[in-house]
Formats: structure tokens, sequence, C-alpha cells
């Protein structure tokens, strides 16, 4: 049987050829240390990092490649930030739509002091930036939240946030998540002063690759690194540097997952970040409306298409999400995750707390074949679900 | 990128000490970090200068393990298109071909 892969939010599959050439060049023809020793093949190595950096850059429009800082993905970018930034009596704004990326962070730092508002959003997850400015204090140290959300796609306000922050001097944190690779994003147009990003969702890379970008407006000094190590900098201080993107890259960093992401990336610019939502807009507009076409079908979100990602969550009259997840993966080979998403807040928001939801994720290589192979399974677990309750 | 390495590669097949004869004088320069010195030499190869990365000459104290080498006479305007490409180095150092 052959398999419709519809976990794209939470890893995406398959990956561009080139992605798996680079990940295989490096590993069998680079190999270095990179910013380490010096020799040719560690140059290469480095140059290889750089041109990643370069091409993040790019798509993210970041003006200097250099403050773009690797990570394991976006979690630890995100928990760099909140626990280097936030302290005991500082203010914090969230919002209700939020992944426990953010969401538990925050409430540790919220048990040591830190006081937290989270502004809630609708139930179809849409978010209204006047209240956020409305949360705002004078102490307020932070805004952190999320671009689309993992659970039903929703695209927030970035743009219309990044200016009221931007315009009271307050940082402004974006968990890009769900949206790097698949969305447009500008960094100094949308006022986002922190972007934390993961290589393995959008952008198409390997596992265990993602970073921040650190804007201008971030003093380094005042953002002390979770780990402190070897740089191949400054090898006669036993003090941390403070430039970037050394100060938040000790120890070895992953070359060859950072060489795959580097051939997402270029994939993505080569392909068209705006032809790839077009992509997706169109089959989640498929998917959107043959699942509601489906009798005993709920669709969480906002059902437009052009206002989410390429996630879309739903439910089966008198299953759990699990059991429909199940038949689906067992008896139609078509895999997603169901369940809370590591998102109990959106659920709540969206009203599906504690049961979950089904959760398909699309991605810029789904194609119109999967969506309605997944929608002709989804209808015949649905109908045998109406059978089932009639007798 | 592919076309910048390719290009690497053949300087040094035709000229196998760099652009730079045996007793020339080059100009090295120290960055805070590799990728400092990345960024640099990418700019420099993009705007047609030959130019040559190296381990950190010992003598110099490092920054860090990767300089940039080119031949003295065009240390003005390296430095000028490092400006303009807004790459910062740490320091620029003259040094002599000791053999």
């Amino acid at each position: 049987m052959r398999r419709v892969y519809l976990d794209n939010a939470a890893t995406s599959w398959p990956k561009p050829r080139q992605v798996i050439d680079a990940v295989v060049y490096y590993m069998r023809d680079v190999g270095g240390s990179p910013g380490r020793s010096g020799h040719s093949l560690a140059v290469e190595a480095a140059r290889i990092v750089y041109d990643t950096r370069e091409s993040l850059a790019t798509l993210f429009n970041v003006p200097d490649p250099l403050s773009i800082v690797f990570a394991s993905n976006a979690t630890a970018a995100i928990n760099l930030v909140l626990f280097g930034l936030l302290s005991p009596g500082d203010h914090v704004v969230t919002t209700s739509m939020e992944h426990n990326a953010v969401m538990r962070p925050l409430r540790k730092l919220q048990a040591k002091g830190v006081v937290l508002t989270v502004v809630p959003c609708s139930p179809d997850g849409r978010l209204e930036a006047r209240r956020v400015e409305q949360a705002l204090r004078p102490d307020t140290k932070l805004v952190v939240i999320n671009h689309a959300s993992n659970v039903v796609g929703t695209v927030l306000p970035i743009a219309d946030v990044g200016l009221i922050t931007a315009n009271r001097g307050i940082p402004l944190l974006v968990d890009a998540a769900q949206t790097a690779g698949t969305r447009p994003i500008d960094v100094q147009r949308m006022n986002i002063d922190l972007l934390a990003f993961t290589g393995h969702k959008g952008l198409l890379g390997p596992q265990g690759t993602g970073g921040l970008v650190i804007g201008p407006r971030v003093d380094p000094t005042l953002l002390p690194p979770m780990i402190l190590g070897g740089t191949g900098s400054q090898s006669e201080l036993e003090q941390q540097p403070d430039f970037l993107p050394d100060r938040y890259e000790s120890g070895t960093i992953n070359g060859p997952g950072i060489a795959g992401l580097g051939a997402g990336v270029k994939y993505i610019l080569e392909r068209g970040i705006e032809h790839i939502r077009e992509h997706e807009t169109a089959l989640t507009m498929r998917l959107i409306q043959g699942l509601q076409a489906i009798p005993g079908v709920r669709v969480y979100g906002t059902s437009d298409a052009t206002a989410q990602t390429a996630t879309v969550s739903f439910n089966v009259l008198g299953l759990e999400p699990s059991e429909v997840a199940q038949r689906l993966d067992e008896d139609f080979g078509v895999l997603c995750r169901p369940g809370l998403h590591c998102a109990p807040a959106a659920h709540r928001t969206i009203g599906t707390f504690p049961h979950g939801t089904v959760r398909f994720g699309l991605s810029a290589l789904s194609t119109t074949k999967d969506v309605d192979r997944a929608l002709k399974a989804v209808k015949i677990i649905a109908e045998g679900a109406r059978a089932g309750e009639g007798k | 990128m592919k076309g910048i390495r390719a290009k690497l590669r053949s300087r040094g097949r035709q000229d196998p000490s760099g652009a730079i004869a045996p007793r020339e004088e080059y100009a090295v320069f120290l960055f805070e970090s590799t990728q400092g010195a990345i960024k640099a030499e990418r700019a420099l190869l993009r705007a047609g200068m030959r130019v040559k990365l190296i381990p950190t000459p010992r003598q110099l104290s490092s920054d860090c393990g990767t300089a940039l080498r080119c031949a003295w006479s065009e240390a003005d305007k390296v430095s000028e298109v490092l400006r303009e490409a807004r790459v910062s180095f740490a320091s620029m150092h003259h040094v002599s071909e000791q053999d």
C-alpha cells in the first residue's frame, strides 16, 4: 500500500532530493569541523555552514547572515530567549494559541515570579492585535507569539503586532516553526526582533536543525547563552565571546544537518515562497472543502485556506481522534497526528480539549492525489461510524 | 556557491602558491569568528578579488583559527570591498615571506 504522509506539521517528508544529496556530500566528502582547525576541509565545512546562513538571511530578509545562530530546533531557540531575557518581576505577553515550546518555559518562569499575560484568541484561532496592545504594561519585557498555530494553522497578524511592539520598544519573539519556508517572513518589514525557526518542517531540512534570528534591537550582552563552551574563537580566553554567531554556538554544530537545511532553503528560494504558498493554499482549500462535505466530520479553524497554513484539524463524530488515526494508517496508509499536538492551550481555545483532533498537515511536496486519497479514507471511516451509531 | 568553490580550486591549480610569487608581501586579515572570515571571503570573491583563507599565523595572536590573505598591494582594495560589504575584521597585518 502506497503511503500518504500527512504529518508535515510535525516533520516534513519526503525531502527534496537535493537535501539528501547535501547531507551525503557533507558526510562523505567534507566532514571537517566548521570553525575549528583551519585546514581545507574545516574551511569547506565552515563555507557550507555560512552558505546556509546566507540562504536563510535571503529567505527572512535578515541584513547580516552572522546574526542567524543555529540551534537544534525552534524549541531550543525559544528557550534561549525566554530564559535569557525574563527575570522574576518581569512581565511577558503571549497568546492562548501557543505550543508547549512557548507555554512550558513560560509556566516555569511564572512559577519563579515572572508575570504572564495570556491574550485570548477566538475559537477559530484568530488574534486581534489590539488585544495584545491592551495587555502591554510599562514593565513588559517581551511579547512572544506564534506565526501560525500548529493545531489549526491559523496565521496570526505578526506585522500588526510588530508595529505595536516596535513603537513601544518591546522586543517581539516570533515562533515560526509552522511558517518558515511556507509563508513569506520579512523580519525587517514585520518588526520581528527574534525569530525562532526549525529546519525540519517547512524548510524541508533534517531533524535537529533550526535557529534564531537576532535583530539589531537586541543587545547580545543582555541575552546570555544557555550553553557555554568552545567556539573555535578567542581560544586564549576562558570567558564566552560576545559576538555573533559564536556567542550562542558553543560545541561542534550539526554540520551534516545544516548542509541539508541549506539545500532545503535553496530549494524554497528557487521554487519561490509565493509559489509554494499558492500550491499549499490550493491543496488546503481542496482538503477543507472535501472534509466539510463528509457528513459527520467537523473541521476546526477559520475554514479559509488563505488565512491559514496547510494544517487542518478535524474530528469524526462518534470516534476518538486516535481511533480515526489508527484506521487511517492501518486500513488506508494515511499517516497523520491525532491528539493534543503538544498544544493544550490551543485546544482549549478551539474547544477540543482534552480529546483533541485529527490533524492533516500538507507540505510543498504534497499532491492533489494525496489529498483525494485522504478524503476518500475519511469518508469511508465516517460512513462506518454513522452506520455503527444507527445500530 | 558551487561556482565559487570551483573558482578557488582552479586558481590553486594555475598557481600553487596562491596568486602570489615567493618572497612577496602579504596582508593578513583577522576576524572575530571563522564565519566572519567566510563572509569576507564570499564578499571578496564576488567582487573579483584574489584572496585565500589560511590558518591564522601563530605570531599574529589570533581571534579565530582562520585568516584571510591577499597580496600586500591589494590590501587597500580588500579593505574597501569589505567596508562596502559591511564585513568587519578584527585587524590587518603586514607579513613578509620569510624564506
